[in-house]
């Protein structure tokens, strides 16, 4: 199924793409946690308190959690930065498989070769996915050594008896300590947001490719994508705006990418990295697990390349333009 | 009407067929693309596709290898079905398309070294050779190459693979004549080695220079196979003589062309020559002009030119028009 030739030719094709996403989830994430221990805690739950309470309906988790460090450094799954680098990665992989070779001309002289049509396409959804891989791990790499390298400063009562008592004294005074990160935040808890993550590369790429293999042009299935990424945004974000509009959020793929809700539930219960369902009860998962979330990305994911698939086998190529 | 499709009768040697279609078609909505298209080519030669743009010579190829499904009849190379074993099809061959475009993120040589990388059968060292022998520039990178740089460096890819079968769609567009020149010699030699070459073009007197036989098409439909020697062998003849015009011996076979004035006579005739000259020498003629029937002829019988300005047969009145009266009315 997977071809040498073809192997070699996809990677290094993407490297130049891969590279430039690698350096920049790598670096966003970092700095996402540096910029965490810059910001005290206090001044960002000032922040936080000024927002208006109809805003917390846009959050899967409680604010309260927000002011935690695990909280806050979760957010860099949400990142614009972070999430458009893997956007960018995982559509323009995708988008390429078929009417990319098809818009250049390029496929001919490739399917001229002895090499199957689902050699091309698997070759190629191989490398696209390996790649997302690898660009969710260097996030969580990123988030690792910020988390390793940084530190916060917390001000923290300090008695001047020689017994340290359990609640406070008028002769207390406030000392200023520097904790590093890794003894407040564990980075093992990101994993589950990295796993989510890569799920929706995955997904991003799959749809992409069906759509590409249905297309001539590849303007036209980035189009389509891109139109496809930002309906399903909306959708989401009706969905989280009012009780009445909920049920829209179930048709946005991006109801499935939770991160910092499966940071939350896995830090409260490492227990639940793997699972399917949890209790219902847990808010915003509709007693599905972190494993689940992953699952419907990775679903659709498969299901478009699957869908993908059978169409690059069964159609007739156009000549070249 | 069409001419009926005539297949000279297979020589013992040559009874190995390389490409077989029966009844061969594609449908896309109403427009028929290729319709009922039966031809067979055989091992070791050089067979030429022609017909105007449109008239279904890429789309026969592109069927072969498998890039359009038939809606009727079936196409085997070498025995193999190109629709159900179109990987093992394209095992045994090389194609270049009409309209060949390559990495342009790749050098010459990379592209070369990724094409012979792709198949068991490529030959990297052969790929190197062919290019010395088109004259082409492997250092430099194929976007920035010139249209015809490309073609030749797609050409080069096409020839230099160990397969017994070649599939070269109007491969000679974009060439100077010095490399049209080599590509044919490369087909002549492919030849030698018993390769079985099949090519379409514009270009008649490559068509006729190269190939054995030649298919033309019109409308996506095969109308005429001519055979070359057979083609050599037919020659027109126009004569002017002192007093009314002979007629022509039956024995000759003959085709009537409209003849230049009331005294000339025309024919078009398969006849070899030795037969004909001692019977125009009994006519002593004022003037005799002997020519050679061209594939260019052939192919004006099916596809008349127009012209353009006033929208009238260009051959009317021309001694083709006698030809292609009598082909629209066979």
């Amino acid at each position: 199924m997977i071809h040498a030739a073809l192997l070699r030719k996809n990677v290094r094709d993407s490297a130049l793409l891969w590279g430039g996403c690698a350096i920049g989830l790598f670096a966003i994430s970092w700095v996402r946690v540096w910029f965490v221990s810059r910001v005290e805690m206090t001044r960002f739950q000032q922040i936080i308190e000024l927002l208006p309470n109809d805003w917390r309906r846009f959050s899967s988790v409680d604010f309260e959690w927000l002011i935690t460090y695990t909280g806050r450094i979760s957010l860099v799954f949400d990142e614009p930065g972070v999430v458009l680098c893997l956007s960018i990665w995982a559509i323009a992989r995708g988008s390429d498989v078929v009417s990319g070779e098809l818009n250049r001309g390029t496929m001919e002289m490739l399917l001229a070769q002895p090499v199957s049509r689902m050699q091309i396409f698997f070759t190629h959804a191989l490398v696209t996915t390996v790649g997302t891989l690898l660009l969710a791990a260097l996030t969580l790499a990123g988030t690792t050594c910020g988390i390793q390298s940084f530190s916060v400063k917390e001000k923290r009562n300090v008695s001047p008896l020689p017994i340290q008592l359990p609640f406070p004294t008028p002769f207390d005074r406030t000392e200023e300590v520097t904790i590093p990160l890794r003894d407040v935040v564990e980075p093992a808890d990101y994993f589950v947001g990295a796993r989510n993550f890569a799920a929706l590369g995955f997904m991003l790429a799959g749809v992409s490719a069906a759509l590409s293999a249905f297309d001539r042009y590849r303007w036209r299935t980035l189009g389509i994508v891109v139109s496809a990424y930002i309906v399903s945004l909306m959708l989401k974000t009706f969905g989280l705006a009012s009780e009445t509009t909920e049920w829209l959020g179930y048709f946005s793929v991006f109801s499935a990418y939770e991160p910092k809700l499966l940071v939350k539930i896995v830090s409260d219960a490492p227990e639940l990295l793997w699972a399917l369902r949890v209790d219902s009860s847990i808010d915003g998962t509709n007693g599905l697990g972190p494993l689940g979330f992953d699952a419907i990305l990775l679903s659709i994911g498969l299901a478009g390349y699957i869908m993908g698939a059978w169409r690059f086998h069964v159609r007739d190529l156009p000549a070249p333009m | 009407m069409a001419e009926p499709v005539r297949t000279p009768a297979l020589t013992k040697r040559q009874d190995m067929l390389v490409v077989e279609t029966i009844e061969l078609a594609k449908r896309y909505g109403d427009f028929q693309a290729l319709r009922s298209c039966t031809l067979s080519v055989r091992e070791g030669e050089v067979f030429g596709l022609l017909g105007p743009n449109g008239a279904g010579k890429s789309t026969f190829l592109r069927m072969l290898l498998g890039f359009i499904r038939p809606t009727g009849g079936t196409a085997k190379i070498l025995g193999l079905d190109c629709v159900a074993q179109s990987l093992a099809v394209r095992r045994k061959l090389s194609y270049l398309p009409g309209d060949a475009r390559l990495y342009r993120s790749m050098r010459g040589k990379e592209c070369l070294k990724f094409f012979a990388g792709m198949r068991s059968e490529g030959d990297y060292p052969r790929a190197l050779r062919t290019a010395d022998r088109l004259d082409l520039d492997l250092s430099r990178l194929v976007g920035f190459m010139s249209t015809g740089m490309r073609q030749k460096l797609a050409l080069t890819i096409a020839l230099s693979m160990n397969v017994p079968l070649i599939m070269l769609d109007e491969p000679t567009a974009n060439l100077d004549p010095n490399v049209r020149g080599e590509m044919l010699d490369i087909v002549r030699e492919a030849k030698q080695t018993g390769t079985t070459v099949v090519f379409s073009s514009h270009v008649m007197s490559e068509v006729e220079e190269a190939c054995d036989r030649a298919a033309i098409l019109r409308a996506g439909e095969i109308v005429h196979v001519q055979s070359m020697p057979e083609l050599a062998s037919r020659h027109r003849i126009r004569l002017s003589v002192a007093g009314p015009p002979p007629s022509i011996p039956q024995e000759f076979d003959p085709i009537s062309l409209p003849a230049e004035g009331p005294r000339g006579l025309a024919f078009e005739t398969g006849v070899e020559l030795k037969r004909i000259l001692p019977w125009l020498a009994t006519l002593s003629p004022d003037d005799v002009r002997v020519e050679p029937v061209g594939l260019q002829t052939v192919y004006e019988r099916f596809h008349q030119r127009k012209n353009v300005a006033s929208g009238t047969d260009a051959l009317a009145g021309s001694p083709e028009a006698g030809d292609v009266a009598k082909s629209e009315a066979s």
